[in-house]
C-alpha cells in the first residue's frame, strides 16, 4: 500500500488529488493537506471584488466532497518536509500546523509526495500594500470582498458629486498575475460605466510590464486583419478605448494612504494619488524548511531561494539570450528525492518568460513568469499520472507535461453582464516561447490567437460553472479537460 | 498651437481603435453565437496537442 500526500487545495492539487484517487486502487490511500477548508475558483475573484458576484459563488468545503470520493482531509499548513524520515523512522514524512482552530501539530507520513502549495502572497515586500493596510487586492475572495465594499463607497461619493482616481495593477516590480489585474481594470470601469459615475472617475493601469499586454509571458503575436500583431496593440486598444491611462515598466516601492511611490525603468522616482489602489502583491513560494535523517537542515537541496521547489528544469545561471525552451521542466519531479514533486506554481521556474529589466538603480522590474489556471491543472494531472506510473512499478515518470509544449486558454473578463458583456478569450502555444521550433514569434500562430466580444463572457460564465462543477468531483467529471 | 501639442502628448492618440461597426459586432448576439462556436472549437483543438506526453 502506498501512502500519497498532497500539500495544497488549489487548482493544481486539487487536481492532483482528484486524478491520484481516480486511479490508484483502493489499498493506496491520498491524504490531502491544505490550510483552508475551501476550494476557491480563483479566476473569478475578479467579479467578486467588483461586487459583481457573492464570494459564496467562488468556493465551496472540501471536506464533503473528500470524504465522498475516500480522500483524507487534514486542514493544516505544512511546514516542514523530512524526505529521509528522521532517527526514529526512515519513513518520509511531513510536520504541519493544524489551521483548524486547534495549534496541534501534525506528523504526516508519505511514501510520494506532491508539493502544490501555490504562493504565498507577499504583500509585505513593498512597504503599505495590501488588505490592512493601504491597498485592496482580489487574490484570495475575503480580499475580493474589502475591495468591492471599497469600491461601493468611491461609487456612493462619486454619486455625491465627488471625484475618485482609481489606480489597478502590480504592487511590486517583480509581480506576475499581471491578467488578473488587466481583468479587474475593465471589469471596474465597466461597473463605473453601468453605475453612471464614470465621468467622475480617472483611471490608471500601473504596471511593471515594459509594454502593456506582456502578461509575464513576452506577450504574444496573434494575426489579425492582414496583420501580424503583438498583444501590446490589442491591449492598449482597450485601454484607450475605455478612458483607461497606463504606465508600464514601473516599480511601486511604497503604499502610503492616497499615495503610490513607484520607481520607473529609467530609475526616475515619482508620486501616483489615489481614492482607491487595488494593487496585486509578488509571490514567493510556501517556504519550507527541510531536514536530513539525522536532523540537520537540507533545505537549499529542495527549495530555491525564492521558496519554490526545484524540479527537473535547468537552473543554471544564463543571460537572456541564452535562456531556452528546455530549460522548462517536464516531469516537475525533484532531482534530490525521486518521490517528491512539485506542480503548479510551487515549482520553481528556471528563469522569467519576459525579458529581464533592471533600472540603473539597481531594481529589476520585470513580470514574473505566469503558472496559474490550465497550465496549473495539466501539471497537476501529470505529477498524478507518473505517481500512478511508479507505484504500479515504472521505474520513473513516463510523462512530461512542460510548458514550453502545452499551450493555454485564458479568458479574461472586460465586463459581466449577459447581453452587453465582453471578455478577452486567447490561446497561446506554447505557453513558454520555443524559438528553435517556431524561428519568427516563438509560438505556433496557428493556435495563438485572441478576440473581444460578448461571446468570450459566455465562455467565461461557462468556465466558472464547468470547473466548479468539475472540482466538486460531480458525475463524469473527469471528462471536463483541465 | 495648444491643440496639437496635447494630442502629441496624449499616448490615446496614437493607438488602434476599434471602428463603430467592429463595435457593433462584438455585442451582435448571430456573430456571437459564432464566435462561440469557433473559440471553443478552436480551444479543443489546442487542448488536444496540450495533453501530457509520453517520454521517449
Amino acid at each position: 500500500m502506498a501512502k500519497v500526500v498532497v500539500l495544497g487545495a488549489g487548482v493544481s492539487g486539487h487536481t492532483a488529488s482528484s486524478f491520484l484517487r481516480k486511479w490508484l486502487g483502493k489499498s493506496h490511500s491520498v491524504t490531502v493537506v491544505s490550510p483552508k477548508p475551501v476550494y476557491n475558483w480563483i479566476p473569478s475573484n475578479i467579479w467578486v471584488g467588483v461586487g459583481k458576484i457573492s464570494p459564496e459563488k467562488v468556493v465551496f468545503p472540501l471536506q464533503p466532497v473528500y470524504e465522498r470520493k475516500n480522500i483524507e482531509f487534514i486542514q493544516a499548513r505544512a511546514h516542514t518536509i523530512h524526505p529521509e524520515g528522521d532517527e526514529s523512522s526512515s519513513t518520509p514524512f511531513i510536520v504541519a500546523g493544524r489551521t483548524d482552530g486547534s495549534n496541534d501539530s501534525v506528523r504526516v507520513p508519505y511514501d510520494y509526495l506532491v508539493n502544490a502549495t501555490g504562493p504565498k502572497l507577499d504583500f509585505g515586500r513593498t512597504p503599505g500594500l495590501g488588505p490592512g493596510h493601504n491597498s485592496v487586492s482580489v487574490c484570495e475572495p475575503g480580499h475580493a470582498v474589502e475591495a468591492a465594499a471599497s469600491l461601493k463607497e468611491s461609487i456612493s461619493k462619486m454619486r455625491a458629486g465627488e471625484r475618485q482616481k482609481f489606480v489597478v495593477g502590480t504592487g511590486h516590480g517583480l509581480c506576475t498575475c499581471e491578467g488578473a489585474a488587466w481583468e479587474y481594470v475593465v471589469n471596474l470601469e465597466f461597473e463605473l460605466r453601468r453605475s453612471g459615475v464614470r465621468d467622475k472617475a480617472e483611471i490608471l493601469f500601473l504596471t511593471n510590464e515594459y509594454e502593456v499586454g506582456d502578461f509575464g509571458m513576452g506577450g504574444m503575436h496573434l494575426k489579425r486583419g492582414g496583420y501580424v500583431i503583438h498583444s501590446k496593440t490589442f491591449t492598449e486598444s482597450v485601454f484607450a478605448e475605455r478612458g483607461i491611462k497606463w504606465q508600464t515598466r514601473s516599480h511601486v516601492k511604497a503604499v502610503e494612504p492616497g499615495v503610490v511611490h513607484f520607481e520607473d525603468l529609467s530609475g526616475a522616482h515619482g508620486e501616483v494619488p489615489f481614492d482607491f489602489a487595488m494593487l496585486l502583491p509578488p509571490f514567493k513560494g510556501a517556504g519550507f524548511t527541510v531536514f536530513d535523517k539525522s536532523g540537520a537542515e537540507i533545505t537549499e537541496k529542495l527549495i530555491a531561494p525564492n521558496g519554490f521547489m526545484k524540479v527537473d528544469a535547468n537552473y543554471e545561471q544564463k543571460p537572456f539570450e541564452k535562456w531556452l525552451a528546455s530549460d522548462w521542466p517536464t516531469t516537475y519531479q525533484s532531482t534530490a528525492y525521486a518521490n517528491v514533486f512539485a506542480a503548479g506554481i510551487a515549482f520553481a521556474p528556471p528563469h522569467g518568460i519576459s525579458r529581464p529589466m533592471v533600472s540603473p538603480n539597481g531594481t529589476p522590474i520585470a513580470p514574473a513568469p505566469p503558472r496559474t489556471g490550465m497550465p496549473s491543472a495539466s501539471i497537476g494531472k501529470t505529477v498524478a499520472r507518473n505517481i500512478v506510473g511508479m507505484i504500479g512499478g515504472e521505474p520513473g515518470p513516463r510523462y512530461g507535461a512542460s510548458m514550453s509544449k502545452m499551450g493555454a486558454a485564458c479568458v479574461a473578463s472586460a465586463g459581466a453582464s449577459l447581453w452587453n458583456g465582453s471578455a478577452a478569450a486567447m490561446t497561446v502555444f506554447p505557453i513558454v516561447p520555443d524559438f528553435d521550433t517556431y524561428p519568427d514569434y516563438g509560438r505556433d500562430l496557428g493556435y495563438t490567437f485572441g478576440e473581444i466580444g460578448l461571446s468570450g463572457h459566455w465562455i467565461k460564465q461557462l468556465l466558472h460553472h464547468m470547473f466548479l462543477y468539475k472540482a466538486k468531483l460531480r458525475p463524469g467529471w473527469s471528462l471536463i479537460p483541465e | 498651437m495648444d491643440h496639437k501639442s496635447s494630442i502629441a502628448k496624449d499616448p490615446e492618440y496614437f493607438v488602434t481603435k476599434p471602428t463603430a461597426f467592429t463595435q457593433f459586432m462584438r455585442t451582435f448576439i448571430p456573430w456571437q453565437l459564432l464566435r462561440f462556436i469557433v473559440f471553443n472549437l478552436k480551444m479543443i483543438r489546442m487542448i488536444g496537442l496540450s495533453h501530457a506526453k509520453k517520454l521517449d
